[in-house]
């Protein structure tokens, strides 16, 4: 099989290809129109006749479609003659137009049409009773079974939602599906039956799309929690996916939802198993990897758990994988959509509180008064007949006290957001249609953060025939953002906290920015003043994306359809930054410009054969796929400097200062394919195998196999439990399978030379070494069984259990080599980490009627462990280590050993051999002796701690009376452990006079005299013994509990149909004992969450006010 | 078929890179891997950090701040385990030094005298990271060198081989032969900010300087001062050294070489020493002391002290050495040193000298003052530099006057710390000779180091770094 597929990469590239898969493209499309074209002269029928007899209609329809009329002359003329107008009507619609008033009816039998009299016996006799099933929005429902009260007989809808089956008069015949409320309805004589079945929220039954398929959620047999429309707007509003995901999916731990407008918080699905290979999962847009989608724009998210759901996406979704489907028209009115929103949010400094002037001051004098008693003592001369006050004067002079700039305060501000998005969607019988548009504008509020964005979106579909139909998506963004130019010690963060209450933000006039570089004091430890330097800066990023998808989906024959799905995509940003030449970074550049910009191709084309066959009480279904993935990104970027005050292009600085620019070329081919099948719709099964090569992976192993298998059994449907009528679902799921990850940088296998400006010496170039060649480099493969069990009763009680065990295989590990091998690392498949774990799910009504209560719970408990590494081998990661036998982000360092009770020293602990000498926890062994030292480098260093919390989850009640509903959702996280590292420089015991403290945290005792215990040894100024070096003494419990968003929501039903209006609060409380600003940090960097520089930008509470409108 | 039509690859090699293959079969492209040896030098991983290493332990200088790279635990002898400078620096050396494998192990020695030349810089290069470590991370070598530990000495490209460290003298015979080698292979004269010949040898008389070698340092430093390729620059240009592009300065012969666009700005070694960068070290009161007794000293200059100005004049204040008033930060006096600043005019540029003549005249200086019977030859030497400096007459010695001083190895280690200082020797000086290291400038408040530092203190050098025993626990902790 040869599919076809848009290389737009060639287009640039090659003229003569271009014509040449032109032309092939062009007769691929031309040969389905045909053969479309032929199918339909086939079916369907043109009729314009006026007042004619019935047997002239008959001529005419066989001449048509072919088939022939069987009847008795006699019988035929007691009908009337009769006027039918059609155009490309179904034979069955004009044979039923044609008979309606006849006192005649008709069989089908093969290419036969029988007529016969519909005599009064027929009346006893079973009627064909035809009808189509739709929900209240007016779209077909497949798979509702229509049965016979009182009789076995059972039929179930269409795709089209259209069924038909024999009824006697005064039948009660019963329409039930999962999902909706069952109908009853007495058949009097009516042929053609309209059934609207209204949502029956309680059972919670929804079509899943599953990627590359949709099925109902009864029918799966692996692990996904889908997150729909409605669902996925309650809580937080922001302009980021995951920060809207928190909560609300067990086994999703979103992290980080930083206050920055524009961050994207983490998300790592069921525990991470990687090492080196990253632990994003994979996101799939509209059946497509890859793409991106604005939040407004997003109609469901399903979000696949286990190796059932995500094998077929097999070699990049070790990861989880989340399905993303945007919205689409439906035929019929045109429906117009508008949501807007606007708020304020407020900075959060949690339970971290810098020192004021005065409190500073104090702490100081403390230390300094400690250190003169040392020195007193010690009989130094130097302060033999000095006094303490006339010394300390001199280190800090009182004056300090005349200024108090508290930064905290001065470095925040009340931001803003605003939210609007407007959309149409509709269409007619052939083509639909959706357009969505979306502004997004949020202020931090830090100083300086702000966020625009704008987002567009045309979803296009149309049924080009019965049998042939086109989508087009599109989908475009805008972004832009500035960015804090000052990096490092001088970063706004950094100056939130460390900057000294002492220095002045003002000159004296109280307008001007005081310049810290002028002479004069400043005692910050950085030399930064924003108000000063923001003058003299600006730097901007802007980034822009689109995609568009072309899609063509054939059905071949009623069991048979081909579909193709051809995406590129266009990812660009562009960043420039101007200091002028005031800004103390490019003063002795006198200015500078740096201007960049990047840009991603990226193609994919997606193509599947689809199988779907019923033979009796057997439905099988299977894909058949290819999918080639190619992936270009080139970058560029200059420098210049000397520019004048004013300007902001290259060509305006006076002399170039340096070029850059690179590519990177990514490629992915991949054959799979699946089976489904399944039994009474009762027993599941399913099977995939897909086989993936990536130009990524070293020449000897491109390519690997990845497998799934699952199965699922709906209980509830077995006989004996049948009657038990409060069970709505039992259901038993188990999976098996393999999936792989190849999130790595490309070329990593190859040993070869790089050329790079920073290889260059005395302006000529210069090439180093790039990396140890692997060429065995391969996938990284995660295994994966997962065991679940659903359990739906009453209408109102819903839980899902899940048990799963991922054991990552060839770990793609960055492995650290000793410098003598003369690289830092080499990227190789070494280890396995394992995560096993439970979700559970429940959802449960609380009260229903007028006044409705339901509560959603999730929970996720995960472990994780290293079962193997490269030879046994550690690795080291900075303040933590990966080691066998623990979990992944372990915290290695210098073990706390509390203060000494009797001097106020720090103490560590140290470890021994028998012979007196130090082990280290590395060293693997037991030891001897266990110490206390005041010595920080004769400390052992010790495996202190995992990162990883005991369980995460998530609380969602809903409450509704009549049109106002109350909405509170709410998130935990128990025993994670974070390394407050910027502790070191901000509670640090007396050793730096140059940097802010905090306040203590309630529980902290500092130690003045001997006997106390204490948690914090000695102030003295020049520093306590390394006291504040990193080690356990800064780790924290930071558990919490936040109630993340409340939701309170007024529809109107009467005055403005349509119409509803909302206030929300985000991040309304956290609880806590952590010490610092917000314990949701990114779990696995802990420590880089919270930078020993700068102060964590904490998620920051939002009130909203917000209007939805329909019309 | 339809996948050649749309060229699905499966393989792509780097936009900015070259196979092996590609490299070692052409000369030019050899050229680039030994450029790419000096661009180690060149990283602010290996030149600051070498820097800061050398220069912090000795008594020229005050800092009035600590910083977060921990260079500051350098200048108070509090060393950690996990030094992030100490750990930057080791290995940053050691990629170089793989790097100069390369090259030394793909070229033969019936190659062309073209390629010869950069096996010859290869091996100067290996020679001179090694000596680098040795220097910072071992004791000096006049301290038992059969017994204390050196570095790892690394002479191939297996990534496997992860040796132990050498003893002190194995590591300096290593280098000395790199060294010979190294000299013997090099026939072109490229600019001083490579290696040729000369660059070798001076490196070499510093080296038997170090090991004590006396007669050696005095050959190899004539080898130099007589190839006629180098001159001391004028006394009345020396005021402006740093300022003068390696190439265009005839005294210095062998620098690293940054140019403008590649300046780190305040992220440079510059920017902590002047009032253009973060000006938080400053020039110390000892050595203020010794250069402001000849106020004509062609190389106070090099000193740029923040004065007061009242209405426009500087304030007299004589218990400053500069006879002003000078402005103060945490108790300093706050005199900058330019020596690595304003080269081409511009603010904080500079690349940095590792080695010049001037070090020549006074490595023979220190090995006649350590001949019994040629220490009169050494005063001649000492002189050289001091008239090159501006001073004359009964600023000069003789060997009747040492003015003071009590023996001719104090007069050169003297003027060493003058024309030498902030290049990196003075802690080296004191340690090597066995001499203590003075620090009563520092002020009293806040300062937690020592006021004095013997020569056999554990902790006149760093730990190895505790993350690369982790890696190779062949390795020895320093005691």
């Amino acid at each position: 099989m040869k599919f076809c597929y848009l290389n737009l990469d060639k287009i640039f590239y090659s003229n003569r290809k271009i014509l040449l898969i032109m032309k092939f493209n062009f007769i691929f499309i031309f040969l389905f129109i045909l053969n479309a074209r032929a199918e339909c002269s086939l079916e369907n029928i043109t009729l314009s006749q006026q007042n004619v007899s019935l047997e002239k209609v008959f001529k005419e329809i066989e001449i048509q479609s072919g088939y022939e009329f069987l009847y008795n002359s006699a019988l035929i003329k007691q009908a009337t003659a009769l006027s039918i107008n059609v155009k490309d009507v179904s034979l069955e619609g004009v044979l039923n137009l044609s008979f309606r008033d006849q006192p005649l009816t008709y069989i089908i039998e093969e290419k036969k049409i029988v007529v016969k009299e519909s005599n009064v016996l027929q009346l006893s006799q079973p009627a064909l009773v035809k009808g189509e099933i739709t929900d209240d929005k007016g779209e077909p429902l497949f798979g509702v079974t229509v049965s016979i009260k009182g009789t076995t007989k059972a039929v179930k809808t269409n795709e089209s939602g259209l069924f038909s089956i024999e009824a006697n008069s005064g039948d009660v015949l019963i329409f039930s599906s999962i999902g909706f409320l069952t109908q009853q309805l007495t058949y009097s004589s009516q042929t053609v039956l309209k059934i609207i079945l209204q949502t029956d929220d309680t059972t919670m039954e929804e079509v899943v799309v599953v990627g590359y398929s949709a099925k109902k959620q009864s029918e799966l047999s692996s692990s996904v929690t889908v997150v729909g429309e409605q669902e996925l707007q309650k809580g937080v509003t922001s302009g980021d996916l995951g920060t809207m995901l928190q909560g609300k999916v067990p086994g999703l731990v979103v992290s980080n939802a930083s206050g920055h407008p524009q961050r994207a918080a983490n998300i790592v699905i069921r525990g991470v198993g990687s090492i080196g290979a990253g632990y994003s999962p994979l996101y799939v847009v509209d059946g497509i990897i890859g793409g991106s989608a604005d939040p407004s724009d997003i109609s469901s998210i399903t979000v696949l758990k286990d190796a059932a759901a995500t094998g077929l996406y097999g070699s990049r979704a070790a990861n989880g994988v989340i399905v993303i489907t945007t919205k689409s028209g439906q035929s019929g009115r045109t429906k117009i959509n508008y949501a807007g929103s606007v708020g304020i949010s407020e900075h959060q400094q949690g339970n971290l509180s810098m020192m004021n002037s005065r409190e500073l001051y104090e702490n100081r004098k403390i230390a300094g008064l400690n250190y003169y008693n040392d020195q007193v003592g010690l009989e130094n001369p130097a302060f033999i007949g000095k006094n303490f006050d006339e010394y300390f004067e001199n280190t800090v002079p009182s004056s300090v006290l005349n200024t108090d700039s508290y930064w905290p305060t001065l470095l925040t501000r009340t931001g803003y957001l605003n939210k609007h998005h407007l959309s149409i969607s509709g269409g007619g019988q052939q083509t639909t249609f959706y357009l969505g548009g979306n502004v997004y504008s949020e202020q931090g509020t830090l100083v300086g953060e702000k966020f625009n964005s704008l987002n567009l979106r045309g979803n296009v579909k149309h049924q080009i025939s019965e049998k042939l139909a086109v989508s087009w998506r599109v989908n475009t963004g805008f972004q832009k953002y500035p960015n804090d130019p000052q990096s490092g010690q001088e970063a706004v963060t950094v100056q939130y906290s460390t900057n000294m209450p002492w220095d002045p933000i003002y000159e004296a006039d109280g307008s001007t920015p005081y310049n810290p570089y002028k002479s004069g004091p400043w005692y910050g430890n950085n030399k930064a003043n924003y108000f000063y330097d923001s003058e003299h800066y600006n730097d901007l990023s802007k980034e822009l994306n689109f995609n568009t998808d072309l899609q063509l989906d054939y059905q071949i024959t009623d069991w048979l359809s081909f579909s193709t799905s051809n995406r590129w995509s266009f990812d660009g940003s562009d960043r420039s930054q101007l200091l002028d030449k005031y800004h103390f970074q490019a003063d002795f550049d006198d200015g500078r410009l740096s201007q960049n910009t990047s840009y991603t191709n990226t193609l994919l084309s997606s193509n599947l054969l689809k199988i779907n066959h019923t033979l009796g009480d057997n439905n099988f279904s299977a894909i058949l796929g290819h999918e080639y993935n190619y992936n270009k990104a080139s970058n560029m970027g200059a420098t210049g400097v000397d520019i004048p005050i004013g300007l902001d292009v290259l060509n305006a600085t006076g002399s170039p200062q340096s070029v850059s620019g690179g590519r990177t070329e990514t490629d992915f081919l991949s054959y799979f394919g699946q089976i489904d099948y399944n039994y009474l719709n009762r027993y599941f099964l399913v099977g995939s195998v897909r086989r993936d090569a990536s130009s990524l992976f070293g020449v000897n192993n491109k390519w690997s196999t990845f497998y799934s298998a699952g199965a699922s059994w709906i209980i509830n449907k077995e006989n004996f439990l049948k009657d038990v009528s409060w069970i709505d679902l039992l259901k038993a799921r188990l999976s098996y399978g393999t999936t792989g990850n190849a999130n790595i940088a490309p070329y990593l296998s190859l040993g070869t030379y790089a050329f790079d400006i920073d290889n260059t010496y005395n302006g000529v170039s210069g090439a180093r070494p790039a990396r140890l060649a692997n060429p065995d480099l391969t996938w990284e493969t995660a295994y994966t069984t997962n065991v679940g069990l659903e359990l739906s009763v009453f209408n109102r009680i819903k839980l899902e259990l899940d048990f799963y065990n991922r054991d990552n295989k060839d770990l793609l590990q960055d492995v650290p080599l000793s410098a003598a091998s003369g690289f830092p690392s080499q990227q190789r498949n070494v280890g396995s980490v394992r995560n096993r774990g439970i979700d559970v799910n429940l959802t449960t009504v609380n009260l229903q009627g007028d006044f409705r209560w339901e509560t959603n719970f999730n929970v996720n408990v995960n472990k994780n462990k290293v079962l193997a590494l490269n030879q046994g081998q550690d690795i080291a990661d900075g303040t933590m280590r990966i080691s066998e036998g623990r979990p992944l982000r372990f915290l290695y360092m210098k073990d706390w050993a509390g203060v000494d009770p009797q001097t106020g020293d720090p103490q560590w602990v140290r470890w021994e051999d028998i012979d007196g000498n130090i082990i280290h926890g590395a060293d693997k062994k037991e030891p001897a002796s266990i110490l206390k030292t005041n010595d920080y480098n004769q400390a052992s260093n010790l495996f202190v701690g995992s990162a990883y919390p005991d369980f995460t989850g998530g609380i969602r009640n809903d409450f509704s009376y009549k049109n106002l509903s109350l909405s509170i959702l709410c998130n935990f996280v128990s025993g994670q452990t974070i390394n407050f590292a910027q502790r070191t420089h901000i509670d640090d015991d007396g050793t730096v006079l140059s940097k802010n403290q905090m306040n203590p945290h309630k529980d902290w005792v500092r130690w003045e005299k001997p006997g106390d215990i204490a948690t914090h040894p000695r102030l003295v100024l020049g520093g306590n013994l390394n006291s504040n070096q990193p080690s356990s003494r800064y780790l924290e419990d930071a558990s919490y509990f936040r109630i993340q968003n409340v939701t309170l929501n007024y529809t109107f039903s009467t005055f403005f149909p349509g119409l509803s209006v909302y206030a929300r609060v985000d991040n309304l409380a956290v609880f806590t004992n952590y010490s610092g600003s917000d314990p949701d940090v990114n779990i696995e960097s802990p420590v880089t969450g919270q930078d020993k520089w700068g102060a964590n930008y904490g998620a920051t509470r939002k009130v909203i006010f917000g209007v939805n409108l329909n019309l | 078929m339809f996948l050649a039509l749309t060229g699905c690859e499966l393989e792509y090699s780097p936009a900015d890179e070259l196979s092996n293959e590609q490299i070692t079969e052409s000369p030019d492209l050899l050229g680039n891997i030994t450029n790419g040896i000096y661009s180690r030098l060149r990283e602010s991983k290996y030149d600051k950090s070498r820097h800061f290493l050398q220069e912090l332990p000795g008594d020229e200088l005050a800092w009035c701040k600590t910083s977060g790279d921990h260079l500051s635990n350098s200048y108070t002898y509090n060393h950690l385990v996990n030094s992030s400078a100490c750990l930057q620096f080791w290995q940053q050396a050691y990629y170089g030094i793989y790097q100069a494998n390369r090259v030394i192990e793909s070229v033969d020695d019936n190659a062309s005298e073209e390629i010869l030349q950069l096996k010859g810089e290869s091996l100067f290069l290996r020679a001179l990271m090694h000596y680098d470590l040795v220097r910072i991370f071992s004791r000096p070598y006049s301290q038992n060198p059969e017994q204390n530990l050196g570095v790892m000495i690394k002479d191939n490209t297996d990534g496997n081989n992860l040796p132990a460290r050498s003893t002190v003298k194995q590591t300096y015979d290593f280098i000395v032969s790199d060294l010979l080698q190294a000299a013997a292979l090099m026939t072109e004269d490229k600019s001083n900010v490579f290696a040729s010949k000369e660059v070798a040898w001076a490196l070499l008389a510093r080296i038997y300087l170090y090991m004590e070698q006396n007669d050696k340092a005095i050959e190899y430093a004539d080898k130099v001062i007589n190839s006629g390729r180098y001159e001391l620059v004028k006394t009345a240009d020396l005021g402006r050294y740093p300022t003068l592009s390696p190439e265009n300065n005839p005294e210095t012969i062998f620098a690293i070489k940054r140019l403008p666009s590649e300046n780190l700005g305040k992220s440079g070694i510059g920017s902590l020493y002047t009032r253009e960068g973060w000006g938080e070290i400053f020039v110390s009161k000892t050595f203020l002391q010794l250069i402001y007794k000849n106020s004509n000293d062609q190389r106070i200059k090099f000193i740029d002290p923040d004065f007061v100005y009242l209405d426009g004049k500087k304030v007299p204040d004589p218990t400053e050495e500069s006879g002003y008033k000078v402005n103060k930060r945490e108790g300093y006096s706050k005199y900058f040193n330019l020596k690595y600043t304003f080269q081409d005019g511009i603010a904080l540029l500079s690349s940095p000298v590792v080695l010049r003549l001037a070090e020549m005249y006074l490595i023979k200086a220190e090995a006649f003052a350590k001949i019994p019977a040629q220490q009169t030859n050494a005063i001649a030497m000492v002189n050289i530099i001091r008239i090159r400096a501006g001073l004359s007459g009964s600023q000069l010695f003789t060997n009747s006057d040492l003015k003071g001083y009590n023996s001719i190895l104090e007069v050169v280690l003297d003027e060493r710390r003058l024309e030498l200082a902030w290049e990196g020797h003075r802690a080296f000086d004191l340690f090597r000779n066995n001499l203590p290291l003075d620090r009563s400038f520092t002020n009293n408040e806040g300062w937690s180091g020592q006021k004095k530092i013997l020569p056999t203190a554990d902790r006149i050098i760093p730990y190895i770094p505790e993350t690369e025993i982790t890696l190779n626990p062949k390795l020895k902790q320093n005691p």
